[in-house]
C-alpha cells in the first residue's frame, strides 16, 4: 500500500536526512522503524504521512503518488492516517476530550456521533476517567495514550507513530505497544518509529533499520529478495 | 453537506467568541473601521450636496452681452448675424435699449427715477444661451463674443457657480485622498488584529494542520473574524453617518431658511447603505485574507 522509491530528503540547510530510501509496506503490516537518533526516522514518517515532501523520489499510497498532491489534498490524506507525534502536539488549553476530538472536528463531525467516537477512543486507551482533565494534569504515559486516542478516533486504516514509548519506562512502553498491537490485530497497518530497540516486542514483527538516511536492514528483506 | 455547514457555523461562533473575549481591544478596531468608512462617506455627501446647489444655478446658465453706448444698428446687426451663425449658441434674445428702458419704467419704484433721465443710459443687450453649459465652454464662448466690434462686455452669469464647481472638484479630490488614507488605516487595523489572532492560535493551527486541516479550514475562523469586524464597523459607520447628518441638518436648518436654499442632507438611500456595508465587509475580507495567508505562511513554512 505504501511504496517509497529512491526517496531523498534534503533540508533547506543542505542536510540530507534521507539519502535514497526504497521500501514497501503492505496493508495490515506492523512495521518498526529503528535507528539511532538523527538517523532520519521522524523525517521518514513525516514524508509517509504527507506532512513534508521529499526532495526527490516518489511515495505512493495505494498506487497514487502523493508527492504531487496539493497542500489541501495532502491535508485530506492526513485525515485518514492516525498520527502520533514524537513531541505529542497536544493543546494545553483544551481538555482531554477536546484534544481527542480534534481530528473529527477537522473532518466536519459534530454532535452525538463525535461524542460517541471520542468516548470509544478514550476507552480504548484507558483514559475514559480523565475526559475532562487538562493534558497538563496527565502523566507522561497518559499523555502518550491521549495522543494515541486522538490518532485512532477517526478509525484510520493506517497508524503512524513516532517514538510513542519515548520517555516511558519499559513496563509502560509494553503497555503502549500492546495498545498498538490490538489495533494491528483488527487489520490496521501500524508503522512505529523507535530508537530503543530493547523494548521491541515480538521477534516476528518486521523491523526496518535506518542508518544515516539509508535503509540498513530489513527483517523481511530476505524473503522479498528471494522472490 | 451538514458537516460543511457545521464547520462554517463553528468558525463563525469562534469568531464571535474571539470578539467577545477582548471587547475593549476590538471596539477600538471597530471604531477605526467606522471612522474610516463614515468620514469619507460623510464628506462625499456634503460635497455632493454643495455640487447639487451649483448644478441648480448652472441649470440654465446664460451670457449677457452688452453693446457699447455708441453701437449703431449695423454693429448690432453684425453681432446678431454672428450669433445666428454660431453652432455653440443654442438661442439668443435681443433686448434693445428702448425695450430695456420700457421694462424698467414698468417696474414699480424705478419708474420715477427712469423718467427723470434725459437720455437712455442703457446699452443694447443680447441674452445668450449656450449649447454646452460646461464652465470651460461658456468661457470660450464669452471670449469669442467679447472680441466682436462694439461689444462692451460679455458676462457669464454663473461665475459663482463656476467657482463652486472648482471648489467641489478640489474637495472631491481631497475626499478621494482622505478615502485612500483611511482605507489604508482600516486595512492595517484589520490586518494587524487578524494577524494577532492567528499568531496567538499558533500551536492550534500547527496541530490542526498536522492532523489534516486544509488551509481553507484553518483560514476560515480568522476570515470570519475580519469580516465580522468589518460588518460591525459598517454598522457603526452607518450610525455615525446618521447621527452626523441629523446634527448637521439641525445646525444648517436656520441658514437654509435664511437663504431660501435647501442645504439639508437627504436620508441615506438603500444603495448607499449597501455600498457602505459592501465596502466595509469587502475591504476587511481582503485585508484579513492577506493577513491570514501571510501569518500562516510564517507558521506552516514547511508545507
Ligand atoms: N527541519 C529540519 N531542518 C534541518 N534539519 C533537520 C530538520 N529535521 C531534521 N533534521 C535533521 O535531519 C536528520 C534526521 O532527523 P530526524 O528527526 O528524522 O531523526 P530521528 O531519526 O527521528 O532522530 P530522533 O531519534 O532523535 O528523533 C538530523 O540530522 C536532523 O538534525
Ligand atoms: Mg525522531
Amino acid at each position: 500500500m505504501i511504496a517509497l522509491n529512491a526517496v531523498v530528503k534534503r533540508y533547506p540547510d543542505g542536510h540530507e536526512a534521507l539519502r535514497g530510501v526504497t521500501l514497501d509496506i503492505e496493508d495490515g503490516e506492523m512495521v518498526f522503524i529503528t535507528g539511532r537518533s538523527g538517523a532520519g526516522k521522524s523525517t521518514l514518517l513525516r514524508l509517509m504521512s504527507g506532512i513534508e515532501r521529499p526532495t526527490s523520489g516518489t511515495i505512493s499510497m495505494h498506487g497514487r503518488d502523493i508527492t504531487r498532491l496539493s497542500s489541501s489534498a495532502l491535508a485530506r490524506l492526513r485525515r485518514n492516517i492516525g498520527l502520533v507525534f514524537q513531541d505529542h502536539q497536544l493543546l494545553t488549553d483544551r481538555n482531554v476530550e477536546e484534544n481527542a476530538a480534534l481530528p473529527l472536528r477537522v473532518a466536519g463531525l459534530y454532535g452525538k456521533e463525535l461524542r460517541q467516537r471520542v468516548a470509544i477512543a478514550l476507552e480504548k486507551v484507558g483514559l475514559q476517567g480523565q475526559a475532562k482533565a487538562s493534558p497538563l494534569a496527565l502523566s507522561g504515559g497518559e499523555r502518550q495514550r491521549l495522543c494515541i486516542a486522538r490518532a485512532i478516533v477517526n478509525r484510520p486504516r493506517l497508524v503512524i507513530a513516532d517514538e510513542p514509548t519515548g520517555h516511558l519506562d519499559k513496563g509502560y512502553a509494553h503497555t503502549i505497544l500492546d495498545i498498538f498491537k490490538s489495533f494491528h490485530s483488527t487489520g490496521v497497518t501500524v508503522i512505529i518509529a523507535m530508537h530503543d530497540t530493547d523494548s521491541l516486542p515480538l521477534p516476528e514483527s518486521r523491523v526496518l533499520g535506518l542508518e544515516d538516511g539509508l535503509v540498513g536492514g530489513d527483517s523481511e528483506a530476505e524473503s522479498s529478495e528471494a522472490m | 453537506m451538514m458537516g460543511w455547514m457545521h464547520q462554517h457555523q463553528m468558525a463563525l461562533r469562534r469568531a464571535f467568541s474571539q470578539l467577545a473575549r477582548q471587547p475593549v481591544a476590538h471596539l477600538v478596531g471597530v471604531l477605526v473601521i467606522a471612522f474610516a468608512l463614515s468620514l469619507p462617506a460623510g464628506a462625499l455627501r456634503l460635497i455632493d450636496r454643495a455640487a447639487s446647489l451649483g448644478q441648480g444655478a448652472l441649470h440654465e446658465p446664460h451670457l449677457t452681452l452688452f453693446m457699447a453706448q455708441d453701437a449703431d444698428d449695423a454693429a448690432v446687426r453684425a453681432v446678431w448675424d454672428n450669433l445666428a451663425a454660431r453652432t455653440d449658441v443654442r438661442e439668443f434674445r435681443y433686448i434693445s435699449n428702448t425695450e430695456a428702458l420700457a421694462e424698467m419704467k414698468a417696474t414699480p419704484g424705478l419708474a420715477d427715477a427712469v423718467s427723470a433721465l434725459d437720455r437712455n443710459p442703457l446699452p443694447h443687450t443680447f441674452v445668450i444661451r449656450a449649447r454646452n453649459t460646461a464652465p470651460q465652454a461658456l468661457e470660450t464662448l464669452r471670449k469669442g463674443l467679447a472680441g466682436l466690434a462694439k461689444v462692451e462686455r460679455v458676462q457669464v452669469d454663473s461665475a459663482w457657480a463656476k467657482r463652486l464647481d472648482a471648489l467641489v472638484q478640489f474637495a472631491r479630490r481631497g475626499a478621494g485622498g482622505l478615502t485612500v488614507l483611511l482605507a489604508v488605516a482600516m486595512a492595517f487595523t484589520v490586518f494587524s488584529t487578524v494577524r494577532q489572532q492567528v499568531l496567538s492560535a499558533r500551536s492550534e493551527i500547527e496541530i490542526t494542520h498536522l492532523i489534516g486541516a486544509t488551509p481553507g479550514y484553518i483560514r476560515r475562523p480568522f476570515l470570519y473574524f475580519g469580516i465580522l469586524q468589518g460588518l460591525l464597523g459598517s454598522l457603526a459607520a452607518a450610525l455615525l453617518l446618521w447621527l452626523g447628518s441629523r446634527w448637521y441638518n439641525d445646525a444648517i436648518q436656520p441658514l437654509s431658511n435664511l437663504f431660501a436654499v435647501n442645504l439639508l442632507l437627504p436620508a441615506l438611500t438603500l444603495r448607499e447603505w449597501a455600498l457602505l456595508g459592501l465596502a466595509g465587509i469587502g475591504w476587511s475580507w481582503i485585508s484579513s485574507y492577506l493577513s491570514v495567508s501571510m501569518a500562516l505562511r510564517r507558521i506552516a513554512a514547511r508545507c
